[in-house]
């Protein structure tokens, strides 16, 4: 390559930096000196009252132990599940791993939704005991506990166990276990000494993603937890939206930023050199065929409370929606498309579907446009300091929606960058959560194509134009496809930062759910259940698309 | 010597299909047994099934005169070398040779003695405290070797263990793994497709072909005899002639009387002739005429393909004197010993 050719490559940084630098990087600044200059001039007082009011430090305590709980929670209940999945192959296993990772791409408010219509005090088990046994009141209390959200948590995270430990566990050889068998390891001493060991990466892996998920969760503390409990998320919310204490909701958000970097930096090392990945170890290796009675007894009880756990809130949701006072009704669908003039806003919740999909299809392809830009940029060959440039690109990754949410409206509201009654916030917002994953999903696709091939193409005369569309791109096709399909997925189900930047008048579904759920009145309820079924649909679907894609690929 | 393994009639399937049938044979102690077969001809399953990896559907292993049904693979004391190695990734060198060790309880001073010495045993004195992914493919066939012999197992069963390496080494370290089985003392079996890595291990080879056991003899006896149409195949010998469509007395200018009636197949080694020098022919060995239809210089030999009638026979004649030209006509002496009447089949 010579020089002017490299120099040329430095091009395709330029949209991407410049929409990091203006949407990331800028609210970043700004949450430090709100924090740290809320008048103008240099005070740590927020950083000294948070360290100095017990109840700011029992909420972050709380954070961590209810995160720490979770994880381990989810680890007890999903590694059986990954080890039957590593293991045995046993009829409907595709089927079955592809609808037991479908919460896992569920919109925060979806799972609220979900949970609360199956154990909830109205709730679908609630009911059938009270109309079953003739109780006054729901026998199952759980709505508004530490225990409901906690559920919610191992209900979202078990397929990341199932498949980073279970896709892991997979791959490794056989023969390992076999050659230390041979060398004298009763079975038990082959697990502790063998198996556990090499699984290790995945297992610490899997369980600092799910201890990350759940430090920075959001939407079901809000909805599950109710107003008793408050995760650092959680607070900077309410401290900005509900008492204005802006410089307070800074120094709350920059202990979050500082403690996420962390962790996530921790999850590069740990899983540096370990081959992990999300959609690999589909089984190449030899799987069993349960045998002996019980081998089919610990398949069937994993399989039966897998079912349990991950169907039966889906479900619920699903009957909830359709099931009124008087039994089977469509009415709260149909009532989604009549602007009551009682309802919350004036918005119909049919508009917020409406917008929803037209942020979406914004956010996909403003994320598609970056994404690719960079991703070509990083997917150069011997580009010096790729490596870096792709950590400062994935950043925002590393940063919770709720922070960027408020970073946003404490900048875009003035100028030289007044944003905040336009609805291009929330595109902009969105593009910023879902840029990352669509990078992700494009640079193994990019990196994969030989050099030989645009060599070839040029060779045999193709400009270098040319090449990028008759060479990269439909070779880059699936892989696009798979990016904007995340991207729009992203953009259906974010809730964390749209709850900051959407305007009343014009709020997203997820919002809209959230708006119905915290307001009294069956209708109301029913509603918030239908728009949730029709969000799960969307994601569903999306994701079962991504899964086929992937599937393809390989 | 004692019989120390005896295999009975074993047989096992897989979905349906037999992939061992009814093998039986029996190992001395000290013995290095080979199985030797194309892909698929059932030796890597007979070995698992002697370590007990995979359970025969039918017949029994005794070992030292103890059927093994019942005793798992652990508890049999017996080593095995994988065909990848099967190392264990998060265990250094040394960690590696001493698992089986800390598996059988030996005490710590033991156990360091043992594995310095299987260390030396295999010449990667110093490297004890590398990662496994930082040696090379023989340093690893090394480890995995100390690995096995360590715990002094009662039998060793090694699968291909130089199928992953390439021609020089393998070719080195075939002759190595004699020395130093032979210098344990261990008893052995020997999994592998390459005949030339069978001679320099084994000194029992059994053929097998379609999980069938086709020969079971020492590696001179089996080139020189080969006992089927098949085992001949496999060794890579092509002069198989059906002496029921070629008369022997038709193909030869002269035959011993005693070789005029056979009429099963016959092979002729390559190796067996030589130039008929005409005058002074001992005349009660086999000859024949022909025509050269290919002539190739490969160093030690010139490798000849002769036209005998509508046959074409294969030979490697000594370079000195120089063959006839192609075209040209040749007549050959066979040495009696390198024409071997064959099987068709087992059983």
């Amino acid at each position: 390559m010579n020089k002017n050719r490299i120099q040329k490559s430095w091009l395709l940084l330029v949209a991407p930096l410049l929409f990091l630098s203006l949407f990331y990087f800028y609210p970043l600044l700004k949450i430090f000196f709100v924090s740290f200059f809320p008048d103008g001039s240099w005070t740590n007082s927020g950083l000294g009252r948070f360290f100095s009011t017990p109840a700011y430090l029992r909420i972050l305590w709380f954070t961590c132990w209810q995160a720490a709980l979770s994880t381990l929670l989810t680890l007890v209940v999903a590694l059986p599940g990954a080890y039957i999945y590593a293991r045995y192959s046993f009829p409907g296993k595709g089927l079955i791993r592809v609808m037991t990772t479908v919460p896992f791409v569920l919109p925060t408010v979806v799972t609220a939704a979900a949970f609360r219509a199956l154990l909830g005090d109205g709730g679908l088990v609630n009911t059938v005991l009270m109309n079953g046994f003739h109780l006054p009141s729901p026998p199952i209390h759980i709505d508004q506990t530490i225990s409901f959200f906690i559920l919610a948590h191992v209900f979202y995270n078990y397929a990341l166990v199932m498949r980073i430990v279970g896709g892991y566990w997979a791959g490794l050889a056989p023969e390992l276990q076999q050659a230390a068998g041979m060398l004298g390891a009763s079975p038990r001493q082959i697990f502790s000494k063998i198996t556990l060991p090499l699984l290790m990466p995945a297992i610490s892996s899997a369980a600092l993603l799910i201890f990350i998920f759940c430090f920075t969760s959001f939407g079901v503390v809000l909805i599950l937890g109710g107003p008793k409990y408050a995760t650092l998320e959680v607070e900077i919310y309410r401290q900005s939206v509900h008492l204005f204490n802006l410089p307070m909701a800074a120094t709350l958000s920059l202990i979050q930023i500082l403690i996420n970097f962390g962790l996530m930096w921790l999850h590069a090392n740990l899983s540096q050199g370990a081959d992990l990945s999300w959609f690999g170890g589909n089984g190449s290796r030899q799987m069993r065929v349960a045998r002996t009675g019980m081998e089919k007894i610990v398949i069937g009880a994993n399989l039966g409370f897998m079912t349990l756990l991950l169907l039966s809130p889906l479900l619920a949701l699903v009957l909830r929606s359709l099931l009124g006072e008087n039994g089977w009704t469509l009415a709260y669908y149909t009532a989604l498309f009549t602007g009551q003039t009682d309802s919350l806003f004036f918005v119909p919740p049919f508009a917020a579907i409406l917008n929803s999909v037209g942020f979406a299809l914004a956010t996909m392809l403003l994320a598609l446009l970056l994404g690719l830009s960079a991703a070509a940029f990083l997917a150069l060959p011997e580009k010096k300091g790729a490596a870096l440039w792709d950590a400062i690109i994935m950043l925002p990754l590393a940063t919770s929606a709720v922070t960027l949410g408020f970073g946003y409206i404490i900048t875009l509201n003035k100028p030289p960058l007044n944003l905040r009654d336009s609805v291009l916030l929330v595109i902009l917002a969105h593009t910023l959560v879902a840029f990352p994953f669509v990078i992700r999903s494009l640079l193994p696709s990019l990196r994969r194509i030989p050099a030989e091939l645009r060599e070839a193409a040029a060779m045999l005369g193709a400009s270098p134009l040319r090449v990028r569309l008759t060479i990269d791109l439909p070779l880059l096709s699936k892989a696009l496809l798979a990016a904007a399909v995340f991207a729009f997925a992203i953009s259906m189900g974010e809730f964390g930062a749209s709850t900051f930047v959407t305007r009343p008048q014009t709020p997203t579904l997820p919002v809209a759910i959230f708006r119905y759920l915290s307001k009294p009145g069956e209708l109301n309820y029913g509603q918030a259940m239908a728009m949730s079924v029709i969000l799960m649909l969307v994601t569903a679907c999306a994701f079962i698309l991504l899964e086929k894609l992937q599937a393809a690929k390989q | 010597m004692k019989n120390l393994l005896q295999v009975d009639g074993v047989s096992k399937r897989y979905d349906g299909t037999t992939v061992v049938r009814d093998i039986s044979f029996s190992l001395e102690e000290g013995e290095i047994l080979c199985l030797l077969g194309p892909s698929g001809s059932g030796k890597t399953t007979l070995l698992r099934l002697l370590a007990g990896l995979e359970q025969p559907d039918a017949g029994q292993l005794l070992f030292n005169g103890k059927d093994m049904a019942t005793t798992p693979p652990h508890k049999r004391q017996f080593g095995m070398m994988f065909q990848e190695y099967a190392l264990f990734p998060h265990k250094n060198v040394a960690d590696n040779i001493c698992f089986g060790l800390e598996m059988a309880r030996w005490s710590p001073d033991k156990q360091q003695q043992r594995v310095r010495d299987m260390l030396a045993l295999v010449g990667l004195q110093g490297k004890e405290n590398r990662r496994i992914d930082e040696l090379s493919g023989g340093e690893r066939q090394r480890v995995a070797l100390a690995r096995s012999l360590a715990p002094q197992p009662r039998l060793l069963l090694l699968d291909e263990p130089l199928g992953s390496l390439d021609r020089v080494l393998r070719d080195r370290l075939a002759g190595e793994i004699r020395s130093i089985l032979k210098s344990q003392k261990v008893t052995a079996v020997f999994v592998t497709h390459d005949q030339s890595e069978a001679f320099a291990v084994a000194d029992i080879i059994a053929i097998l072909r379609q999980g069938r056991l086709e020969q079971f003899a020492g590696p001179e006896e089996v080139y020189r005899r080969p006992k089927t149409a098949a085992v001949a195949r496999f060794l890579g010998f092509c002069n198989l002639i059906d002496c029921t469509l070629h008369p022997l007395k038709e193909l030869f200018d002269q035959l011993p009387a005693e070789q005029h009636a056979y009429a099963g197949k016959l092979l002729i080694r390559p190796e067996g002739a030589r130039l008929s020098a005409a005058q002074t022919e001992d005349s009660t060995l086999p000859q024949l005429t022909g025509r050269v239809a290919g002539r190739q210089f490969q160093g030690q030999v010139y490798s000849m393909e002769i036209q005998v009638n509508d046959l074409l026979l294969h030979f490697d004649l000594p370079i000195d004197p120089a063959p006839p030209k192609i075209g040209a006509a040749i007549s050959l002496t066979i040495n009696s010993s390198a024409m071997v009447p064959l099987r068709e089949q087992t059983g």
